[in-house]
């Protein structure tokens, strides 16, 4: 297994359009630092192509973006890609980070139990809150931006060779520098801290903390 | 009714009142995304926290939750990790 990233981006509505955007930031690292990239964008996100891809590629990080549940992972409209009880092994012997609702509460463990390295996730719903008027322009939404840098820190983190512990903790001061800024100023976006932490405590790590890509 | 069901639905009118009150402050030009439920304004949102609806009660669990930490004074910092 050499080192590859096979990463999922649907689009098809506003949550996952962002999410597509944002997703975007961390592949610039990963060019530069020559790791082999394989993007399922779109319409390709099927699970068809997924375990298709994954099974030609045999990626070390798999960097899965989409809506989700305690059980799957979904793609492009709602396609369902990786499920437990049924197609985990996919993430055997690999480092999963998965922005996607609620799946380090099922599919994280199960996963590990069949063969994924680690597994960086949430426990419950990501929410995030953005602008009306940047919809066109995720990546000018400095709202939405407090929750997706956080989240890119723990891609970046596992890209420059940390370990999956240094790219969760990473990911957390993160959160709570973003959460201290707007305790500390008289900001008007105070009400944005408790939808912070709220992703924030409920990001896990799961399975081998010292694992790297 | 009972004394202490008269307590208990007064107690979740004043859980109710105090989430939309946080809802509330958000700004009418931003939107909420709440996973795969999709994305809420603010008016919305405080309509399904009246409501009692899943997504209500999910905010209501969020905001709950967030000042439980709040007072317990482990808010900031501090990382639930796993393993």
């Amino acid at each position: 297994m050499g080192k590859a990233l096979v990463v999922t981006r649907p689009a098809y509505e506003v949550t996952t359009h962002y999410l597509f955007y944002w997703s975007s930031l961390p592949l610039v690292l990963a060019r530069k630092s020559g790791i082999s990239i394989v993007e399922l964008v779109k319409d390709r996100v099927t699970r068809k192509e997924f375990e298709s891809i994954v099974s030609k590629v045999d990626p070390s990080f798999i960097y899965l973006n989409g809506h989700g549940g305690s059980k799957y992972i979904m793609g492009q409209y709602n396609e369902i890609l990786i499920q437990a009880d049924d197609n985990e092994s996919t993430l055997s012997s690999r480092i999963v980070y998965a922005l996607s609702c609620s799946s380090a509460q099922i599919l994280g463990p199960k996963s590990i139990s069949a063969g994924a390295k680690a597994y960086i996730g949430y426990k419950e719903d990501f929410m995030f809150i953005g602008d009306h008027h940047n919809v066109a322009r995720p990546l000018n939404d400095k709202t939405a931006a407090l929750f997706f840098e956080p989240s890119n820190i723990v891609v970046e983190t596992l890209l420059k060779g940390h370990t999956v512990l240094e790219a969760y903790k990473k990911s957390q001061d993160e959160f709570n520098r973003n959460i201290n800024s707007l305790l500390s100023s008289s900001s008007p976006d105070y009400y944005l801290i408790s939808w912070l932490v709220w992703d924030r405590i409920h990001q896990v790590y799961l399975g081998d903390k010292t694992a790297r890509i | 009714m009972t004394k202490y069901l008269k307590k208990k639905t007064e107690k979740q009118k004043e859980i109710i009142n105090l989430v939309i009150a946080r809802i509330d402050m958000i700004p009418s030009d931003k939107f909420i995304s709440i996973g795969s439920e999709g994305e809420f304004t603010k008016q919305q949102l405080i309509e399904e926290v009246k409501n009692n609806s899943k997504i209500g009660q999910k905010v209501i669990e969020m905001q709950l939750e967030y000042l439980r930490l709040l007072k317990e004074g482990v808010l900031y910092g501090q990382s639930s990790g796993s393993n």
